[in-house]
């Protein structure tokens, strides 16, 4: 398979004036190093790249690992419980987890990784109020190590689901990312897809172009 | 004799209305594979 090139910045439009980037690339390094090894660990196992796992965590979280959001979602890079039981799942279905990421997972759940890997179907076919959070909790997605990589297999995921004719769709992926697995992105070019979005969802408009908009946090990063 | 096979197709219906309910909603997304995983390399370039 040839590698996927993506350019950077992917959209000209910009959320960070020149004035932030020097703080946010001070932000950037800090994560990076609090979280060198975990996002070092995520890239090997799952080959997202780290400085994508990196801009989840900053948009995300900023860095903090017990952050808990409204719905639900939690830690690093702010995934419900929910999710990262079907990211597990999905993962298993498509034969894709290995013995390197089920390590990790049964690190932290125990036996309770058996819940996700013997479901039969997504559980958020399932009304979310009837998640019995017997397989992942709340408490699981605040471990750093484990948040980071299941936040980096779900990204794996969405990527491999957009990879399109004219190269890899990052802005589809991060759009449901932000707005659910089951989100679907217009069709069209990154400009007719930012603009159908961005008269539905400002907060998953800005997410898209904080990563990957002109002084994004690609970008700042300087990997390009 | 009728009634009890009337009453089997009954369920049986109602098992296959069951299911469906229960098909996975990730059927309306592409297929993943593991060789896109496995062969996964993603580079940036200056735009």
């Amino acid at each position: 398979m040839a590698a996927l090139s993506v350019p950077i910045p992917m959209t000209p439009r910009v959320f960070y004036s020149n004035i932030a980037l020097p703080q946010n690339k001070v932000k950037l390094a800090q994560i990076a190093k609090k979280y060198y090894k975990e996002i070092k660990q995520a890239e090997t196992l799952t080959n997202v790249p780290g400085a994508l796992i990196l801009s989840i965590i900053f948009t995300e979280s900023a860095g903090n690992p017990s952050v808990v959001s409204y719905v639900g979602a939690a830690g690093l890079m702010q995934l419900k419980p929910q999710t990262a039981n079907d990211v597990i799942y999905l993962e298993k279905k498509a034969g894709r987890l290995t013995p390197g990421e089920i390590a990790v997972i049964r690190k932290y759940l125990g036996n309770r990784i058996n819940g996700p890997l013997n479901q039969s179907f997504l559980t958020h076919k399932i009304k979310e109020n009837n998640y019995t959070g017997n397989s992942v909790t709340q408490a699981d997605m605040l471990n750093a190590e484990f948040n980071i990589l299941m936040g980096a297999m779900y990204l794996g995921i969405l990527i491999d689901q957009h990879h399109e004719v004219g190269g890899l769709r990052l802005d589809k992926a991060l759009l449901r990312y932000a707005r659910g697995y089951f989100f679907k992105p217009a069709a069209g070019n990154v400009e007719q897809v930012l603009d159908q979005v961005k008269g539905k969802s400002t907060e998953a408009y800005s997410y898209v172009i904080k990563i990957l908009g002109k002084n994004g946090l690609l970008e700042t990063q300087a990997l390009v | 004799m009728n009634k009890i096979l009337i009453g089997a197709a009954a369920l049986a219906v109602l098992l296959a209305y069951s299911k469906k309910g229960k098909q996975d909603m990730d059927d309306t997304n592409p297929a993943i594979t593991p060789v896109q995983k496995r062969e996964r390399t993603i580079t940036f370039y200056k735009a």
